[in-house]
């Protein structure tokens, strides 16, 4: 098992660093000596890199810990309605005009969490005043929550300024496209805690992962579970929507591939899944710069592309 | 010792499931709960190991079950599930350590003891054999009796038993048994079955019907006075061999 740890590590490490040189403009190793070069790699590659490995971590692990709480492979947070919720917040704090700082934190990831965690509340509730409700029930719930915020950023777009309306249109595709390090240091608290938390909670999950009973009967304190679970996900996947959009499907595919190689262990598989969810989301970026240089396309496209048929397939091998 | 003490238990939605029940269990009893479907066998054992809240109240050792932590109430109670399907695969050896939560602190790594408690469970159970073999390839029977033992791994004074022979064949009936009375030295057993034959080897017999205690006696006694065709409202055959009553029904 230490010997795969390290091979996905190398693979990561080698994976980010020939990325970066692939784009609209291509870098070679040696360029980055070169003063001007290096800067230009620095100020808007690597931030680039950076936030793609941040998000495509945070989701993975979103994915991990949903599809170990309700026992259904197809949980994430963008079936569970989390993004949509998130991007919600993001599109009213757009349409407000709000900006600065709330509680020290800047506004914008603030509106997401706080989006993130309305519709988790909607979906754990709504599974909650009817009984026996199933976790096939939860997903159709998180659609129902999607729809319903869909329509309501929807609507906020009919009725925003034209301004408004392009800038939300272009982030509601999920991209990455940054200059600088700013947007990833206010975000990153929301990151770090949220990791935090999910790392700690990775034995919980496992118990939760084989059945609420089994994990009651073992000592799990599954209500706290549960709500530390989705507090940390709404931080994370509220951190990325704010910056990144909702990106589609990266937290149902990359918990899987992890599954067939690293086992179902989530002790494990949170590292392969921060590893590799960042890698992937990083690799899909890439192939928006490059596939149709110099026009680029929303990595949004690229993952739900990707995403869409393996959904199908899931839903397949689990009917079979 | 009392190891449970059960006042007024009474849980349902619209039609009561358990109806003011009261049980008193001493250390080291092996309990067998009989009764038909719907009776409030499993809602029963579920109770007492809080997977379903209550009305009333459940002491555990004279110290009621809400003043424990979940991890403490855990290190005293152990509980078998019915037998079901596990969407995420383990390995036989990584589901049984799994157990061992309710001794072990966050971001720690589980230490000797944990491994020698899972051992001894694997070794009890027979299931060291394919201990890292995947849960998903097992037989219903191999599923069972690692189900036992990760519950055993748990070290618990007090080990519930659903239906712990449900869907198995007689060698397997015949192992499970062997197994939950190997369970019975260092614990008190609770086993709710449907496998009247089996109620022998308890020291106890409650069976419940309706939500209620319609039954409470050795299980002598429960052969003998011919309670079966009222608990279960049918009529049943009795063979008496070696001192021991076989039953089936007509």
């Amino acid at each position: 098992m230490k010997k795969k740890f390290i091979i996905l590590l190398l693979i990561t490490l080698i994976v980010i660093f020939v990325c970066s040189f692939f784009g609209v403009k291509n870098f070679t190793p040696r360029e980055l000596f070169e003063e001007e070069t290096r800067n230009l790699w620095l100020s808007m590659r690597l931030p680039r890199i950076v936030l793609g490995f941040i998000a495509g971590s945070c989701l993975a692990l979103s994915g991990m810990s949903f599809q170990s709480l309700f026992r259904n492979p197809l949980a994430e947070p963008f079936t569970l309605g989390i993004s949509a919720g998130a991007t919600l917040g993001c599109v009213v704090c757009v349409t407000l005009g709000i900006t600065g700082r709330i509680l020290g934190f800047t506004a914008l990831p603030l509106f997401a969490f706080a989006g993130a965690l309305v519709s988790v509340f909607f979906v754990y509730y709504l599974t909650n005043i009817k009984k026996n409700f199933s976790t096939g029930d939860m997903l159709l719930a998180g659609i129902g929550v999607n729809f319903f915020f869909s329509a309501l950023i929807l609507m906020l777009q009919y009725f925003g300024r034209e301004y408004n309306l392009a800038k939300i249109m272009h982030w509601t595709m999920g991209g990455v496209d940054i200059i600088g390090y700013e947007k990833i240091i206010e975000i990153l608290p929301f990151v770090l805690i949220g990791l935090f938390f999910l790392f700690k909670s990775t034995r919980e999950l496992n118990l939760l992962s084989v059945g609420e009973d089994i994990a009651v009967s073992r000592g799990v304190n599954v209500g706290a579970v549960k709500k530390i679970i989705f507090f940390s996900s709404s931080l994370m996947v509220g951190a990325v929507c704010a910056v990144c959009g909702p990106i589609a499907f990266v937290g149902m595919i990359c918990p899987h591939i992890m599954r067939l190689i690293f086992g179902y262990d989530n002790r494990r598989l949170v590292f392969a899944c921060f590893m590799f969810g960042g890698t992937f989301l990083v690799v899909c970026d890439t192939l928006t710069r490059t596939v149709i240089a110099p026009t680029e396309l929303p990595v949004g496209i690229i993952t739900s592309l990707l995403g869409g048929p393996f959904f199908i397939y899931l839903l397949f091998k689990k009917n079979k | 010792m009392i190891a449970i003490n059960i006042k007024n238990l009474t849980f349902g939605y619209d039609v009561p499931v358990l109806n003011n029940v009261n049980i008193t269990i001493n250390d080291g009893e092996f309990v067998g709960i009989i009764g038909p479907n719907g009776a409030g066998k499993s809602t029963l054992i579920k109770c007492i190991c809080n997977i379903i809240e209550t009305k009333g109240s459940v002491e555990v050792f004279g110290k009621p079950k809400e003043d424990y932590t979940s991890k403490d109430l855990a290190k005293i109670i152990s509980y078998v599930p019915q037998s079901s399907d596990r969407v995420f695969n383990f390995t036989v050896k990584d589901y049984i350590l799994m157990s061992r939560y309710p001794y072990t602190k966050s971001f720690a790594s589980l230490g000797e003891i944990d491994y020698e408690a899972c051992e001894e469970a694997m070794s009890v159970t027979g299931t060291k054999a394919y201990q890292n073999r995947l849960i998903t390839t097992l037989s219903g029977g191999e599923r069972q009796k690692v189900a036992i033992a990760s519950a055993m791994a748990q070290k618990g004074k007090i080990m519930l038993f659903d239906e712990p022979t449900t869907f198995l064949d007689p060698k397997h009936i015949s192992q499970v048994m062997k197994i939950v009375k190997r369970a019975n030295e260092n614990a008190t057993v609770l086993m709710v079955t449907h496998e009247l034959n089996t109620i022998f080897d308890c020291t106890r017999v409650i069976a419940l019907k309706g939500g209620e205690i319609v039954f409470d006696d050795k299980p002598g006694a429960f052969f003998e006075n011919r309670v079966a065709e009222e608990v279960f409202d049918t009529e049943f055959n009795y063979i008496e061999f070696e001192n021991k009553y076989f039953i089936y029904p007509k």
